[in-house]
């Protein structure tokens, strides 16, 4: 038996290993969900609005992570600063933070009793238990993800054509969107794509800063953890559910993902 | 203007809080040369405190370690009906400790303890009058209950509807929370204003919560029942534990901690 035969096996072997432990569990939740009572479930008020409200809040993390992300991921790319390996540290804290800790870290600076509470109290803003802070919540932790993937984007783009066109009299608007965006295209897609994905997920960051509350701030993960304690089955319907409407959203981009 | 360092020490004690409440199973200290399997004990949120000191107790006495998981009932129950390994379980409503001796998934069940509704409020700033919680109807407090599916949060809608004010609440009730804890969670870092919990959930001296006893006349019990796992690993030292949780030593412990015993 030659040595490579057997790195090949490892290789395998290990890579088998590796598809198993992801499409296991994904398998047990399709097998488990009861299909048949997918439009009754539909049907259930409290589902309807958690998912409405889960497109809603993912839907404005999504974007308020472009707003604020695209001027860091320019700033990280493109602007000579010191300190940027710090700052690139920093801003990508919220992925390795627990949940958790992240909605406990949002109450710390949010809160009624934070640091900015009382400043915000003062203008009559008091941020958890809303709509609003869930969407903080989903923010903070989905945007590194939007901002990792177009910085490395916007890094790999050549400047030198951008320079070309601006030689050629184009404007920096006019560049920006015929030259620059066609090569950040792809990226930028991916990043969105993940940063939606991660904030339709978001669970701890949630229940700790915005609360649960129907209609309010109960997204779909909220409302499959509070169905498990009552109809189980139900719950893993409505995870299973989530699973394909990701699914499909995954891979309606995966003709846009940057070649390897 | 805040300063800094007790801005810093805030934060610190708000995670602390929250690091608190979070579900994790807890190991106490195995004694020394001690090679007894431990016994896994699943436990509702609400005992926290006084299982930590009751398996202490149990370590020292027997020798033999204890290993603590805390969840709401609910997800213990949902654990157990998925196979955990575990030897006791104890949770805050006899009716599903009652329908897990139904589904054979739990022999032996017994109460020992009981515990009482109760409002709990934030401290205000001292001198200020206190709020009566009854006046809810014409306040514009945020109000936190646990969800109806776990105990807390159907004794809570009980006690609600004999006082008349469930309609009042449901409408200021800004988060169910999914244990009993994150009910005085809530209240100590998101800055809600009041909650029911069991009164054995705040200690008296909290410095940042206090219970307000529901009125007379109004009196809602939570029964504890703990059981065997029928599928438990270490069946001798789960029925050693739960004779214990009968016994003189765990009553006191419970009593201390302000719950009923039988």
């Amino acid at each position: 038996m030659s040595l490579r035969w057997l790195q090949l096996l490892g290789l395998y072997a290990a890579a088998a290993l590796g598809l198993a432990l992801t499409l296991v569990p994904l398998a047990g939740l399709s097998i488990r969900a009861p299909w048949a009572s997918t439009l009754e479930l539909l049907q259930m008020p409290s589902v309807r609005s958690a998912i409405g409200l889960s497109f809603a809040v993912s839907g404005a993390a999504t974007l308020l992570s472009l707003l604020l992300g695209f001027p860091l991921a320019w700033l990280l790319a493109r602007v000579s600063i010191p300190g940027k390996r710090w700052l690139r540290t920093l801003l990508t804290l919220p992925l390795v933070l627990p949940p958790v800790v992240a909605g406990v870290a949002l109450l710390a600076a949010f809160g009624r009793y934070g640091l900015l509470g009382a400043s915000l109290d003062a203008v009559g803003i008091r941020l958890p238990f809303t709509t609003l802070a869930a969407v903080l919540a989903a923010t903070f932790v989905s945007a590194p993800l939007l901002i990792t993937s177009l910085e490395s984007a916007l890094l790999q783009a050549e400047v030198r054509l951008e320079q070309v066109a601006a030689s050629l009299g184009a404007s920096p608007w006019h560049s920006f969107w015929t030259v620059l965006m066609p090569s950040i295209r792809p990226a930028l897609l991916a990043g969105l794509a993940l940063c939606w994905a991660r904030a339709l997920g978001e669970f701890g960051a949630t229940i700790t800063f915005a609360g649960n509350l129907e209609g309010r701030t109960q997204t779909l993960p909220l409302a499959i953890y509070q169905l498990l304690q009552s109809r189980p089955e139900a719950a893993l319907l409505l995870g299973a559910l989530l699973l394909v409407v990701s699914v499909l959203v995954l891979a309606s981009l995966r003709g846009h993902r940057p070649a390897p | 203007m805040r300063q800094p360092d007790r801005a810093a020490g805030k934060a610190a004690t708000l995670l602390a809080a929250a690091l608190a409440t979070l579900p994790l199973p807890t190991g106490c200290q195995a004694s020394s040369g001690s090679r007894k399997p431990a016994i896994v004990v699943l436990a509702a949120a609400s005992l926290t405190e006084v299982f930590r000191e009751i398996g202490t107790a149990y370590e020292s006495e027997r020798e033999r370690p204890v290993r603590l998981s805390f969840a709401g009932s609910q997800t213990l129950a949902t654990q157990l009906r998925e196979g955990v390994r575990a030897d006791v379980v104890a949770v805050a409503d006899p009716e599903i400790l009652a329908d897990l001796v139904e589904r054979d998934l739990v022999a032996r069940p017994r109460q020992f303890a009981t515990s009482r509704i109760v409002w709990v409020l934030r401290r205000g700033p001292a001198g200020a009058q206190r709020r009566d919680p009854m006046d809810l109807a014409g306040s514009d407090w945020q109000l936190v209950l646990a969800s109806p599916e776990v105990p807390a949060g159907a004794y809570a809608r009980r006690a609600l509807d004999a006082l008349g004010l469930r309609e009042a609440a449901e409408a200021r009730v800004v988060s169910y929370e999914l244990d009993v804890r994150g009910v005085t969670a809530k209240l100590r870092l998101a800055g809600a204003d009041l909650g029911m919990v069991y009164a054995t959930d705040v200690r008296p001296d909290d410095p940042d919560l206090e219970l307000v006893e529901l009125p007379p006349g109004v009196r809602v019990l939570a029964g504890y029942g703990a059981g065997l796992v029928r599928e438990a690993a270490q069946p001798d030292g789960a029925v050693a534990f739960l004779d214990f949780l009968d016994g003189p030593r765990a009553r006191q412990i419970l009593t201390r901690a302000g719950f009923g015993t039988p």
